[in-house]
């Protein structure tokens, strides 16, 4: 389609006028045709862009759902290409299945911690809806940040339960935290009975899915923190330190304990094995002196007078041993003028 | 003539869209709709599909959400039965449970939630005051009473909504209690003097373990040691016994025995580095005085 522009053809015997006029008729009709091309050009397009619309992926990780003029029809759709009738006839919905989402809900502190020029500044009090915690069982506060694991296990119900099903999941969680930390103690929620504490909430929490019919499924509920509260955190370090304090001192004690029963038992070791060489050694010598005696005896002479003789010698031989041994010896002998004294030895 | 067919139909096609459009509607899964007819309500439609009407103005649609809707209230200071301030946060999910009587008294959503709070509001802190501090926290799990508080909250909530605005109550679940700002200082007070206490516990059991500990072992080392000291009496006993028997030949001359013995004993005693002082009347010294048998005079 071209526009004639040589003006071939057009009789140059007619009115100047005249001939102006056959050609802007000629130009417009050719506009108006080329427009009017172009319109249906674009109206194919769009009639083949309206028509693919109705093409769609569901993903791996997804299910798909056709609504038929607002109605669900046919079962779910596995991953792969599909086709729906366009708008307005099918809606097409996908929803990601197989993904784990994870949903936080925080207890913590929203105002009262806040960093004033590089120094952490507390405020004495927690303000409501700002600063937000759980009241323990004694009536003590306590602040946890926790992630509820969920899939998507009933698209239908998804869809059709609640109009955010995610905040819906938000408030059942907030509902479990607070239920579980108001039975519990300060000291069970935050060291003793931790995961009891956890197993409730996720319990509570899966029993409320599970009624409101929202179509999740919970994966698992983690506790990711808990902790006291900041502006008394010291004096809960204070009762760990004091904690640590009785261990050592318990641990300590032990150890003495230890190395007092194995000094003893060494000790008495020690007495025994003494008592067992003086028992060797005072049967030996018993025996040794019972055999010197029936030597003796052998040799000694039964008649009364010749017993002074014989004991005589016995003692001379062991005091003159005994005497050779000695350092020094002083002999005195005495009279009425005075005394004599025979010292022997190194002297002094 | 021919572009002039393809025209017509073209028109045809898109007069039908809009006919079609003016003289149906669709209910989606998750709405319901109340159809009028010059203002008056003619059907509600709650089953999803495609449904044929009057152009407008003849007949116009209201469409609802039939889903559950989460409404929060606000924070506001109540009173328990026993007179425990307490803020209590709710969460309640409310949904359009008769569109008809809905859309007459409220009509939105935006002025249905304003109702809803209201009433919410009252009846909240009505449930509250009903109740003492024990059913909200208490370590004894069997006098806390969520369900019960909820399910009262629910009622009374549901009874009033369903009844005047056509509002249905799925649920009511309570999602903060808190404490007024000033009795939280009270409470931080009151858990410092707490762990003070704890922290002062755990020292003296420490110390009074401890000392135990010490004092068993040192029992046990008494004990261990008197244990021996009467195992090696008993073994020196045995030797004893043993060597008297071995001495039995000393009583065959009883006399001999005894003086041997004196100078063992003398000879045990006299060790070296000593001194001794001796007279000369002991033999052998007496040798010092003299020959005997020679007289001195």
């Amino acid at each position: 389609m071209t526009v004639n522009m040589n003006g071939g053809g057009i009789d140059k015997n007619r009115l100047p006028a005249e001939r102006t006029m056959e050609v802007a008729r000629k130009s417009l009709s050719d506009a108006l045709g080329l427009s009017f091309n172009i319109l249906k050009l674009i109206m194919a397009v769009v009639l083949i862009l309206y028509i693919t619309s109705g093409i769609f992926v569901v993903e791996q990780h997804e299910a798909g759902i056709i609504l038929r003029f607002g109605r669900i029809t046919g079962t779910l759709l596995e991953p792969g290409l599909h086709w729906a009738w366009p708008f307005p006839v099918d809606e097409h919905i996908t929803m990601p299945v197989a993904r784990v989402h994870g949903v936080e809900v925080s207890f913590m502190p929203g105002g009262s911690e806040k960093t004033v020029r590089g120094k952490q500044k507390v405020s004495a009090k927690l303000h409501p809806g700002v600063d937000r915690y759980c009241l323990t069982g004694d009536g003590n506060i306590v602040h946890s940040k926790w992630t509820i694991r969920y899939t998507i296990a009933d698209p239908v119900a998804y869809l059709t339960s609640c109009e955010n099903p995610e905040k819906v999941l938000e408030a059942i969680a907030e509902n479990s935290i607070i239920r579980g930390a108001s039975r519990f103690g300060v000291d069970e929620a935050l060291r003793t009975n931790v995961d009891e504490f956890r197993r409730k909430v996720q319990a509570a929490i899966v029993e409320g899915v599970a009624v409101s019919n929202i179509g999740f499924l919970i994966e698992g509920v983690d506790l990711e923190e808990i902790l006291p509260p900041l502006q008394v955190r010291d004096a809960f370090n204070s009762v760990i330190r004091a904690e640590q304090e009785r261990s050592k001192r318990i641990n300590e004690a032990r150890a003495y304990s230890n190395s007092v029963v194995s000094r003893v038992k060494g000790d008495a070791a020690k007495v025994v094995s003494k008592a067992a060489t003086y028992k060797v050694r005072t049967i030996e010598s018993a025996k040794a002196d019972s055999q010197y005696l029936s030597d003796l005896l052998k040799e000694y002479p039964g008649e009364p007078e010749k017993l002074n003789v014989f004991l005589n010698q016995i003692y001379e031989e062991i005091i003159g041993e005994v005497v050779a041994g000695v350092e020094q010896r002083v002999i005195i002998s005495k009279d009425d003028e005075g005394e004599v004294r025979y010292i022997i030895g190194p002297g002094e | 003539m021919r572009k002039n067919i393809f025209t017509v139909i073209t028109a045809g096609v898109i007069f039908v869209i809009l006919l079609f459009y003016l003289i149906s509607f669709q209910v989606r899964v998750n709405e319901q709709v109340v159809l009028t007819t010059f203002g008056k309500p003619a059907a509600v439609l709650e089953r999803p599909g495609l449904y044929w009407k009057w152009p407008w103005p003849i007949q116009s649609l209201y469409r609802f959400d039939s889903r559950l809707k989460l409404l929060k209230s606000r924070f506001e200071e109540t009173y328990t039965k026993d007179g425990k301030n307490l803020i209590v946060a709710a969460s309640l999910a409310w949904t359009v449970q008769e569109p008809l009587k809905f859309l007459e008294s409220v009509g939105t959503e935006l002025e249905a939630e304003k109702n809803l709070r209201s009433v919410m509001r009252n009846y909240k802190n009505a449930v509250i005051g009903g109740h003492p501090l024990n059913h909200f926290i208490s370590t004894d799990p069997e006098s806390l009473q969520f369900d019960k508080i909820e399910k009262e909250m629910l009622e009374l909530v549901a009874m009033e909504t369903e009844e005047r605005y056509g509002i249905g109550v799925g649920f009511v679940r309570i999602e903060e209690i808190a404490l007024p700002e000033d009795t939280t200082a009270k409470v931080f007070e009151r858990m410092r003097k707490e762990r003070e206490r704890i922290a002062e516990r755990f020292r003296a059991e420490g110390e009074g373990e401890a000392n135990k500990i010490r004092a068993e072992a040192e029992s046990e080392r008494d004990r261990i040691l008197a244990m021996a000291e009467a195992e090696a009496k008993r073994i020196m006993g045995e030797g004893d016994a043993l060597a008297a028997k071995h001495y039995a030949v000393f009583a065959e001359n009883e006399e001999l025995a005894i003086f041997l013995r004196k100078l063992d004993a003398l000879a045990g005693t006299l060790k070296e580095k000593t001194t001794i002082v001796l007279d000369t009347d002991m033999p052998p010294f007496d040798l010092l005085e003299g020959m005997p048998g020679l007289d001195k005079d």
